[in-house]
């Protein structure tokens, strides 16, 4: 057996063994992620010796490349260490909460399975199998605790999925018509000898609709907040899919976007998409009052930021939108944490509600603030340094003037988190959940903004030159919109009426379908005019 | 030409307007179905007789099975708090609770 095999098998079995003989032992979770952590940085440090490691399930023929390919490069292999090392932080911080069952370690471990394989999944139709098992799994995890409310959210979540999903199977279906082949890394090659009209361009188009549908982009979001920011999920599980489930629709968008690029560029387009998102997405987030709903809709506002870098035709913003998904993963996954705990604590999600924090516990408000540094682009932590790298990439003024609005709108709405900090009274209640893992993830918020040009160079054999003038300039407009967003925000912004009615703005189903439809069409239209 | 291919794209535009159209939920429900059936059309026409095109849309239509099984029973709970069909008045009863 090699690692990969045992990060993908191992939680799979483990879970399912647990469930069925009953055993609810933290020390047996504990152990089996520890080993994972390992496994993780054999692999990585396999990848790091060969380039890549390609493994074909079962043995099927390579050359007719319709079976089931592993194959893990560096970006995929770093993915696979984060999950595991995540996971790992949501045993220690919620095993003895009295939201943890035997049925939710069941699910818990085998979604850890399926996203360790999707990380490595090379072959189209596996990636869509694991897809819709994993739409499944989250379905009821987000209803988990079994509130009215949710079991909407949770059929809407559900259905939208699978019709998104529909698309991306019809561009499998096509792929396999024209190409006869599922692997991706073949399909690459073959794209590129057998140009033979622009038949290409509806497989492409189908699949990129699946995918964008599963990032959330700006017409299609509507169902992501709802989904990350339910009333019934766990903690740990909203924390698992803005921090790292997102994660699985950028390396698919990256794999595709690398075959098809040399005989399709639709790049104008996605970085239009990607400004449309991150703005209405820090919008959104202005407008809410929910905890949770803010920062979900702050994972739509970095989803639109990074795809501007991916598709900018720059080696610096690309890579620096790539250092901006793990710098993404990091922050995210600690504000949801602390979400949990303050949502625990003070009994209400309703952000207004909740002040004092650093007199209740000084070191869960030390990590908030790291927290919040590092998602607003602060100096020294590390969000700055792909914010910094995907705006060096960019060469129209216009772009840039976006750019810092978007920076700007997220400082606003993250001062809702800085209001939490202070005034109001020391509470004190039992807590379950423990705050050690949150503190790691804080002082990983620091590190990986004070060695990014080593970790960079460590992992993605790429050193970013920082001008050090560019970036303390950078720090000092961070600075000065920092004091502009914060007075903003406690004058004006809080106080705005209409903002009501953008709150309780709720798509009906039938629009968000029509929405899909939509985007297939836009995609549609423009590839075939280029 | 109306042969599978052609018949499997129609059903899929066929099921992709249902759910786009109608408000019921149990018809949205149905119509996914039919879109998953449209699907697997258009797959196994792509070579008549080809085992790997025929063994990975019987697990796609297990997984099919499932979500339609899945969506239907949270489909029940849902009808029984709300006591509608539609979702639109279901949005609708949900905004006047909050």
């Amino acid at each position: 057996m090699n690692s990969l095999m045992y990060l993908v098998f191992a939680p799979i079995i483990i879970g399912v063994l647990m469930y069925a003989f009953k055993i609810r032992n933290k020390y047996i979770l504990i152990a089996l992620q520890f080993s994972m952590i390992l496994a993780a940085i054999g692999l990585f440090s396999e990848v790091k010796q060969y380039g890549v490691v390609r493994y074909v399930v079962g043995g099927w023929d390579e050359v007719r490349a319709v079976g089931i390919t592993l194959y893990v490069d560096k970006l995929a292999s770093i993915m696979i260490f984060l999950t595991a090392f995540f996971f790992t932080l949501f045993e220690l911080y919620d095993f003895n909460s009295l939201e943890r069952f035997l049925m939710l370690d069941l699910f818990i471990l085998i979604t850890e399975g399926l996203v360790i394989a999707l990380f490595a999944s090379n072959d189209l139709f596996n990636i869509f199998i694991l897809l819709e098992i994993s739409t499944l799994l989250i379905t009821s995890l987000i209803m988990y605790k079994k509130n009215f409310v949710s079991y909407y959210d949770g059929l809407v979540y559900l259905l939208v999925n699978i019709i998104g999903m529909s698309f991306f199977l019809l561009g499998v279906a096509y792929i396999y018509r024209i190409y006869g082949v599922f692997d991706i890394t073949k399909l690459g090659e073959l794209i590129v000898t057998n140009v033979r009209g622009k038949e290409y361009i509806m497989p492409y188009v189908l699949l990129m609709t699946g995918i964008l549908f599963k990032l959330g982009v700006m017409p299609v979001f509507s169902w992501l907040p709802r989904a990350h920011g339910s009333y019934s999920a766990p903690t740990i599980v909203s924390a698992f899919l803005s921090g790292l489930y997102i994660n699985i629709a950028f390396i698919i968008f990256i794999k595709l976007q690398t075959i098809f690029l040399p005989v399709i560029d639709a790049r104008i387009l996605f970085v239009i998409i990607g400004i449309l998102t991150a703005l209405s997405g820090a919008f959104f987030a202005l407008t809410q009052h929910d905890i949770k709903r803010i920062l979900a809709y702050s994972t739509v506002s970095q989803i639109g930021l990074i795809l501007i870098g991916l598709n900018l035709d720059s080696q610096v913003a690309y890579y620096g939108s790539l250092y901006h998904i793990i710098s993404h993963s990091i922050f995210k996954t600690l504000l949801f944490l602390v979400a949990g705990v303050l949502i625990n604590i003070y009994e209400t999600r309703k952000i207004e509600n909740i002040r004092g924090l650093v007199d209740t516990n000084p070191v869960l408000a030390l990590s908030m603030i790291a927290g919040i540094l590092g998602i607003t682009g602060a100096p020294f932590f590390n969000g700055s340094i792909g914010k910094y790298l995907i705006g060096e990439g960019i060469e129209n003024s216009t772009f840039h003037i976006l750019f810092y609005i978007i920076n700007f709108l997220t400082i606003v709405y993250l001062s809702k988190f800085l209001m939490t900090i202070f005034g109001g009274k020391k509470k004190v209640s039992p807590m379950p959940f423990k705050i050690k893992p949150i503190v790691v993830l804080a002082i990983l918020c620091f590190v990986g903004g004070i060695a990014a040009p080593n970790i960079m160079n460590y992992v993605f054999n790429y050193t970013p030159k920082i001008n050090i003038n560019l970036y303390i300039k950078n720090m000092l407009i961070y600075i000065v919109m920092l004091f502009v967003g914060y007075e903003l925000y406690t004058r004006k912004i809080d106080k705005i009426k209409w903002f009501k009615h953008i709150r309780e703005l709720d798509l009906p189903f039938n629009y968000i379908a029509s929405l899909i439809f939509v985007l297939f069409l836009m995609l549609y239209s423009y590839c075939s005019f280029l | 030409m109306l042969n599978a291919t052609n018949t499997g794209l129609i059903l899929f535009f066929i099921g992709l307007y249902g759910v786009i159209i109608r408000r019921n939920i149990v018809k949205t429900i149905i119509c996914i179905s039919i879109i998953q059936s449209a699907i697997t059309l258009f797959f196994i026409d792509i070579n008549r007789g080809d085992p790997v095109a025929e063994s990975l849309m019987i697990t796609s239509i297990v997984i099919g099975t499932s979500i339609t099984a899945m969506a239907l029973m949270i489909y029940i709970h849902i009808y029984n708090s709300y006591g509608t069909t539609s979702w639109w008045k279901m949005l609708k009863k949900r905004k006047d609770e909050h």
